[in-house]
């Protein structure tokens, strides 16, 4: 899912033998996530993992969400055991999130912002979301506490290549604004 | 008549506003309606900000001492207004060019398979 690159991603990606889907304008992480996962049903999927696509996950570890599939959770969330060094404004920020979620819904999630995940069609239809930016983990996971979705957690391998991609203090700022939003709705 | 300093400023602010809402109009921009609003709130400064002490039987009535404060309250919640506004119309402008966006790269794919 390329999400309106402006370097050579597109073509690195038709290069190889894959379904590459373009939108024509950045929209963000979670509008990128909705477009794929609906593509990936509408061809008979019946079951989506997504990862992190700056490679600080490992893809050995997709049997074990599949086998947790096989065993009847509609979702399973990944845990990060990091093997690089995590910045530490991430682990912060991670955490805060996950007291949060704590203290509001009362389930204790470790790591909520791990995009390393997997859910089944009918649970889409259930965690469906409106974030299409860096909110998208952090909605999914209160929708799959409120609506009392079957899901567990698993450990992951996860190693940070570099300090500068992904989530910035800026996108933290707009989830956490975002949180009670969620909790109310 | 002489001028105070601000009112000097404030002549010109609303004289240059008026300027740039003639220009967008003529750019084709802004609807009749629009610049019409709009330069009657640009004339409806310069009218104030000449002559303040029109405003002085308001004051009167809403029981504000002086025609600043009147003004200033006035002033936050006009801005208030536009903040909301603005908030409600790019979200709705986001959601919509999120929903075009995927719609056309799900339709493009479709097209693609057959």
């Amino acid at each position: 899912m390329d999400d309106g690159s402006t370097d050579n991603s597109r073509n690195i990606a038709c290069e190889l033998n894959v379904q590459a889907l373009r939108h024509a304008t950045n929209l963000g992480k979670g509008a990128a996530l909705k477009t794929g996962v609906e593509y990936a049903f509408s061809k008979g999927a019946t079951t989506i993992i997504t990862m992190d696509g700056d490679g600080q996950h490992n893809p050995k570890d997709i049997g074990k969400f599949l086998k947790e599939i096989s065993q009847g959770y509609e979702v399973v969330l990944g845990t990060r055991q990091c093997l690089g060094k995590t910045p530490k404004i991430r682990t912060m920020g991670n955490r805060t999130i996950s007291q949060l979620i704590k203290l509001f819904l009362g389930k204790c999630v470790e790591d909520p912002l791990c995009g390393f995940r997997a859910f089944t069609k009918k649970a889409y239809s259930k965690i469906w979301w409106n974030s299409s930016d860096y909110g998208v983990e952090t909605e999914q996971i209160v929708k799959i506490i409120k609506q009392r979705i079957k899901y567990n957690l698993i450990e992951v391998e996860s190693s940070y290549l570099d300090n500068y991609k992904g989530v910035t203090i800026i996108d933290a700022f707009r989830v956490l604004i975002k949180l009670p939003c969620w909790f109310i709705s | 008549m002489s001028f105070l300093g601000i009112q000097i400023i404030l002549i010109a602010f609303a004289l240059f506003m008026l300027y740039i809402t003639f220009i967008y109009k003529r750019k084709g921009v802004m609807s009749n309606i629009g610049f019409a609003g709009w330069s009657f709130l640009w004339a409806l400064l310069l009218f104030i900000t000449i002559f303040p002490n029109s405003l002085n039987p308001v004051t009167k009535v809403v029981k504000v001492i002086r025609v600043m404060d009147l003004i200033m309250i006035l002033t936050f919640m006009f801005l208030t207004l536009l903040t909301f506004r603005n908030y409600i119309s790019l979200n709705e402008t986001k959601r919509k060019l999120e929903e075009i966006v995927r719609s056309l790269t799900l339709e493009k794919s479709a097209k693609k398979r057959k």
